[in-house]
């Protein structure tokens, strides 16, 4: 596997570790390093795991002398501050909440039996209703390429920490683009997998329908990596689906309505991104979704009714602490009528049958991840700058399918545009075959 | 308590109840675009 995986941060720490140019201590101590240095002057957490990590280290350096190594060990992980994680507090964001999980979430349990070290709890928008990162009780995580920037959220610590290099894998949650988001100002990949693929137990639910846990990486490949500790031979099923599209090619459609609702600056890089892959000879066709202007409306009964109904208990105790939006958003839960709720589900599953259609001509549908550039952190109190933050990225958690935001060339302001790419429901191996082969462009 | 509970939801309705007006009529126009016997079918 080391052969095929070129790009793949954690393969070189692996590397180094096995040959042994480097300790367990060396890791941890770098990324423990990077996060109390660049991790606390951007925001990125929460809370800085040291007792933790350096119990762990001793474990690790016992099975390294042993002889025992394990698919991710030692690779430093920075995790959302709303997944279960014993012993710590699930606080998501938030200083009122106080849950001790009585279990781990499933993917810490996998990850933490693979040998990853979890450096800390990730700064995120309080209780991951929002996509911002502007957090009224921690502050605002800053975009580590333009601090005066948001980072977007609301996995916004998680994405910081991947892009500054204090770790190279961190894990998120996506209910309308919260990795996806982050991950695209800041610079670097983010994935959410088919819906319930990476399940979603041991995370604060907002959304029944549309949470789903996702990973932040600085590559597609460390991202296959991390899968193939939760789904056994998954890197091998990608890089099957990898031989097969370069033989064949990839059918792409790009929908033009969320092209031409974006930014003169973000059209461009998006648009050059597919000159790339058009040297590839993938076939692109263009294809309109004709709801694309009713996305939001149509989410908000699902997600927001599904939240005020799952956390109403924190919503009736705490909410003259709740920041102002949250509050809002909470109050629009409260009050849709349950017909509605039914209706909007009613018409999520005619966009499922929509596109089921489209997915029997194309393999991959590509869109800009934001409409937006990164605002200034001043900005976005404009509710309008809030709701285009999600434009392109919700739809993608109503109708459930893999998605993947990647870097695309840069902006006029300096920093990368994004790609949006998302398959049929399970394709998530060739949803990633197809990364792989657009970041060798 | 029960007090409590309803002015919860009476208070959130009053705040936002021209946003969720919008929401509503929104979700129905589509809802309704499709033909009855669309909606209707498949009920047991």
């Amino acid at each position: 596997m080391q052969s095929i995986l070129r790009k793949s941060a954690i393969q070189k720490i692996l590397n180094n570790l096995y040959r042994g140019v480097i300790s367990a201590e060396d890791i941890v101590s770098e990324s423990i390093r990077k996060a109390e240095s660049i991790g606390r002057e951007l925001n990125y957490f929460l809370l800085i795991n040291h007792d933790l990590t350096y119990s762990h280290i001793d474990k690790l350096n016992k099975h390294i002398c042993e002889g025992v190594f394990k698919p991710l060990m030692c690779i430093p992980v920075a995790v959302k501050d709303n997944i279960d994680h014993k012993p710590f507090t699930t606080r998501a964001g938030t200083p009122y909440l106080n849950i001790n999980p009585k279990l781990n979430a499933k993917i810490i349990s996998v990850l933490e039996d693979m040998g990853v070290v979890f450096i800390g709890r990730t700064n995120m928008h309080e209780l991951a209703m929002g996509a911002t990162n502007v957090n009224p009780h921690f502050g605002p995580s800053r975009n580590p390429l333009d601090p005066s920037r948001i980072t977007g959220g609301s996995s916004g610590g998680s994405a910081g920490s991947v892009a500054t290099g204090i770790t190279p894998i961190a894990l998120g949650t996506d209910t309308g683009g919260s990795v996806r988001i982050p991950a695209a100002f800041c610079g670097i990949v983010g994935f959410k997998p088919t819906i319930n693929r990476i399940p979603v137990a041991g995370v604060l639910p907002i959304s029944n329908t549309l949470d789903h846990v996702g990973i932040l990486a600085r590559n597609t490949e460390d991202i296959i990596v991390t899968l193939n500790t939760l789904i056994s031979g998954f890197t091998e099923s990608v890089y099957n689906k990898l031989e097969d599209i370069r033989n064949r090619g990839i059918r792409l459609a790009v929908i033009r309505d969320f092209v031409d609702a974006s930014m003169n600056s973000v059209k461009e890089s998006f648009s050059k991104a597919l000159d790339r892959v058009r040297e590839l000879d993938w076939k692109i066709d263009e294809i309109s979704f004709p709801d694309f202007n009713i996305v939001s409306k149509v989410r908000a009964p699902i997600m927001l009714g599904e939240a005020a109904a799952n956390l109403f208990d924190i919503y009736v105790r705490y909410r003259d602490r709740m920041g102002s939006d949250v509050r809002y958003l909470f109050k629009i839960g409260l009050s849709i009528p349950a017909s509605v709720y039914v209706m909007a589900c009613k018409i999520r599953e005619r966009w499922i049958s929509y596109f089921k259609a489209l997915f029997d001509r194309y393999d991959v549908i590509a869109t800009p991840t934001i409409p937006i550039e990164p605002p200034k952190i001043s900005e976005v109190e404009n509710i309008t700058t809030r709701a285009l933050l999600i434009k392109n990225t919700e739809l993608f958690n109503v109708i459930g399918t893999p998605t993947i935001t990647l870097p695309a060339p840069m902006m006029d302001i300096g920093l990368p545009g994004y790609i949006q790419l998302t398959a049929s429901w399970g394709n998530d191996e060739l949803l990633l075959a197809t990364s792989l082969m657009y970041e060798e462009i | 308590m029960e007090y409590e509970f309803s002015q919860v939801f009476n208070d959130a309705l009053e705040d936002v109840s021209k946003d969720v007006k919008k929401i509503v009529k929104a979700i129905i126009l589509k809802y309704l675009e499709k033909d009855i016997s669309e909606r209707y079918s498949g009920g047991g």
